[in-house]
């Protein structure tokens, strides 16, 4: 194609000098922020800090991987262990109608009125 | 500085990002009239066009420890400017299809030999296009751009340039008819 239409955009050295010079006052301060970095005694450090993120993240995955079980599976698996299934709960589960209601109240052994009288 | 201008994108990207402000400056110079060609593609106004290439530039710097000098600094600026513009945009309500007239207003003028009507019906007929022809168009025979820099703007494969540059000089060619040996 020809010239046809123009560009719109301006042809003048200085208009470009002068919108090139807005974005440099505009960018100053995180370049002077950058350089500042690099010269702290953390530059180094914050330079590395995506690789060492990552190794101390796979560091702590391993380790978690070679720790033996914690206290709180030991006490679950103790709590498993000791519980035996009550026979109302294997009533209320299994059974093929609903107990009744005597079924289900606690059967207490009948007190003597007399008991530790002299 | 004629240092600093030999150098890649990448290496002067990363130098900006340990401070170097010759580098960023650099980086300016070489990116701030095609930032300007592809926000206008969105804007369609000049003052918008570089306030979006400002704030461009200044997420790109405030984001330059995050950018992976290994991989092209182009494709990283260009996606920063092209989500500014769009955010622009929408956040103006302002359509570029529906810019035809700012486009006009805005204008400098044409080449003394042209007719000015002449002028006005190929802006038309380019308006007309659809909106990747448009970019295309714009940033390849008006701007001067090559398909691989558009390529890099718009963010899309060579290839899908030229199929675009392709259908959309034919379109115009059949909607100018008369005028068409206006066009090369």
């Amino acid at each position: 194609m020809a010239d046809i239409p123009r560009s719109r955009l301006p042809r003048d050295p200085e208009y470009w000098e002068k919108l090139a010079a807005r974005i440099r006052g505009d960018a100053s301060d995180p370049l002077a922020a950058y350089a500042t970095a690099q010269d702290n005694w953390y530059g180094p450090l914050a330079r590395r800090s995506p690789w060492l993120v990552s190794a101390s993240a796979a560091a702590m995955l391993l380790l978690w991987l070679a720790l033996p079980p914690s206290d709180s599976s030991v006490a679950f698996r103790w709590i498993e262990n000791s519980v035996t299934p009550s026979e109302v709960a294997g009533t209320l589960i299994g059974g093929h109608a609903p107990p009744s209601v005597d079924a289900l109240m606690v059967q207490f052994p009948p007190v003597d009125e007399n008991e530790g009288e002299p | 500085m004629s240092d600093a201008q030999d150098r890649t994108d990448e290496e002067l990207a990363g130098a900006a990002k340990r401070g170097d402000a010759t580098a960023f400056d650099v980086l300016v110079r070489r990116y701030l009239r095609p930032a300007m060609a592809l926000a206008w593609q969105y804007t369609r106004r000049l003052e918008d066009a570089e306030d979006v290439v400002q704030d461009a530039f200044h997420r790109a710097v405030r984001s330059l420890a995050d950018y992976d000098d290994s991989r092209p600094f182009s494709a990283w600026f260009y996606t920063i400017v092209r989500n500014v513009a769009r955010t622009a945009i929408s956040r103006d309500g302002r359509r570029a299809a529906l810019a035809p007239l700012t486009l006009l207003q805005d204008e400098p003028p044409a080449p003394p030999t042209v007719d000015p009507l002449v002028v006005a019906d190929i802006e038309r007929a380019i308006e007309a296009l659809a909106p990747m022809q448009q970019s295309c168009v714009r940033l390849c025979d008006v701007e001067g751009f090559t398909s691989v820099e558009a390529a890099r703007m718009l963010g899309v494969g060579e290839g899908t340039i030229r199929t675009h540059l392709h259908r959309a000089r034919k379109q115009l060619r059949g909607d100018l008819g008369p005028q068409q040996g206006m066009l090369s």
